[in-house]
């Protein structure tokens, strides 16, 4: 098992970092047979008093794009965060990449920085590096993460900008660069690590309308080449249009859960038809 | 006026080094507190915060009298200077602790966050991530300690180190009196002071450009 998942990590470092599949949004259906690639099984997250996600249980196949909407406070953040355990469960468990890990169990560093290799992380507020520029920003973690060398970390970073359409801002530092172009470096720094699933927590909430398409533009092409990603977003059209299956949560449970046809046009719950109602009516 | 001015610029090595060896000090010493101060470990964080506490507590001249005369003439051997040096050394660890910790709260919290998520390690995201970003932060405070710290060396002077303060005190006294001796000394530091403001707003000005944010 740990070989098998060394070799797929190998093969993924080495594959081409350009777009290779079809550009033609037809969505993959998928396979249910498949085991789980993020298995969350009765998930609790408290601060404090407050319980943030209340027993969530959430199975996400490889090559899926999930989105999570809902109100603010409803904890789609906060369960994103627990899939790379930046928020640590006091009860359930996950399971990344066949890694499984129990909440009050402790966790070897060493696998912990494994977890947070085989997820990508973007961030609502990008959290780019700003004392360093976009290319050091994603050749960086390479160089002590993946220990490549500064020759081939700065190669394949050069081709995640390309792919990212920022090519000429590479010796830019971050303050120097938009919102959007510091969110698409920030998506490049992620996927320079070779994740196996992307985690985006609102990703354009920070940015305005114009800047956050271009972020959603690379992110469409990440999902037409199958990468696995959970976005925590509250942009409803992107979800309809990308997103194989719609998690709308409040109060810290998942409340409709299925395919967008039927989410957005048929909610089952009251608390998701006001929470889309009131969606339209800003629009 | 010449012969006086003589006097006190045999002063001068042992002020700078009395500054610079403490400041030196301080700025290593400090890490370890502050790393201590923002620990998990509850232990820890109080064995800091007490070490913080106490040594900013003490007036320096005080703290010095007793590591000169209590404890370097017992345990160990310390002439005026290497206790001036340790004993103000200490004091600024004190101080430049707490000066990197400000550094700490003003990094976005995002910061430790992105380098957690990339899979770095902590001792990466510490020296990598963190670091340059709390010296940023740092520098200019750090700065006027040092110019403080430049004045108050003066207190080695009361336990014999031969600074600028203890020729001025010296030549006065020999000299009858007057206030020639402590003009000229008060010249002196401000001219001392000057290098350090000026390579601080350059290390400042340079750092600027590169993290502003």
């Amino acid at each position: 098992m740990d070989v098998q998942r060394t070799k797929r990590s190998r093969a993924k470092l080495e594959k081409p970092l350009t777009a290779t599949a079809a550009v033609d949004g037809s969505k993959q259906p998928f396979a249910d047979q498949e085991k789980p690639i993020v298995k969350l099984s009765n998930i609790v997250v408290e601060y404090g008093r407050h319980r943030a996600v209340n027993n969530v249980s959430l199975d996400i196949q490889r090559g899926n794009v999930v989105a999570i909407v809902g109100p603010s406070g409803a904890g789609k953040s906060t369960l994103l965060r627990s899939i790379n355990l930046l928020e640590r469960p006091v009860s359930g468990s996950i399971e990344v990449c066949g890694r499984r890990f129990d909440a009050g169990a402790p966790i070897a560093e060493r696998t912990l920085m494994d977890l947070r290799r085989s997820t990508g992380m973007v961030f609502q507020s990008f959290n780019l590096f700003p004392h360093m520029t976009a290319r050091r920003n994603i050749s960086l973690p390479q160089q002590r993460v993946l220990g490549l060398s500064r020759a081939d970390a700065d190669a394949r970073t050069d081709q995640l900008l390309a792919r990212v359409k920022l090519s000429a801002k590479a010796g830019s530092f971050p303050s120097q660069l938009s919102g959007g172009q510091q969110q698409r470096v920030a998506i490049a720094r992620a996927l320079a690590i070779g994740p196996e699933v992307m985690l985006f927590d609102e990703p354009t909430s920070a940015l305005d309308p114009e800047l956050g398409l271009e972020v959603l533009a690379v992110m469409r092409e990440l999902a037409a080449e199958g990468m696995t990603m959970i976005v925590v977003t509250h942009e409803i059209t992107f979800a309809a249009d990308v997103a194989h299956r719609i998690l709308v949560m409040a109060d810290g449970a998942v409340i409709e859960d299925g395919p967008p046809s039927s989410v957005l046009k048929n909610p089952t719950s009251p608390r998701s038809r006001e929470f889309f109602r009131a969606i339209l009516d800003r629009q | 006026m010449t012969e006086t001015l003589q006097t006190l610029l045999t002063g001068v090595p042992w002020t700078i080094a009395v500054t610079s060896l403490a400041f030196a000090i301080g700025a290593v010493l400090g890490i370890p507190l502050v790393l201590m101060r923002r620990s998990k470990s509850f232990l820890l964080r109080l064995l800091s915060r007490t070490v913080i506490d106490v040594l900013r507590g003490i007036p320096p001249i005080v703290w010095l009298f007793i590591l000169f005369f209590g404890i370097g003439t017992s345990a160990v051997e310390l002439n005026p200077f290497e206790a001036s040096v340790i004993g103000l050394g200490l004091v600024s660890a004190a101080y430049l602790a707490e000066i990197y910790r400000s550094g700490f709260l003003a990094v976005h919290f995002g910061q430790a966050e992105a380098a957690t998520a990339l899979g770095m390690s902590k001792p990466d995201a510490l020296a990598l991530i963190l670091a340059p970003q709390v010296m940023r932060v740092a520098i200019p405070p750090a700065t006027t300690y040092l110019i403080s710290l430049l004045k108050d060396s003066a207190v080695a002077s009361t336990i014999g180190v031969s600074d600028i303060s203890f020729r001025a005190f010296q030549h006065a006294q020999s000299s009858g009196g007057g206030l020639t001796p402590f003009m000229l000394a008060a010249v002196l530091y401000i001219l001392l002071s000057i290098p350090v403001v000026w390579l601080s707003r350059s290390v400042d000005a340079r750092l600027r450009k590169r993290v502003s944010r």
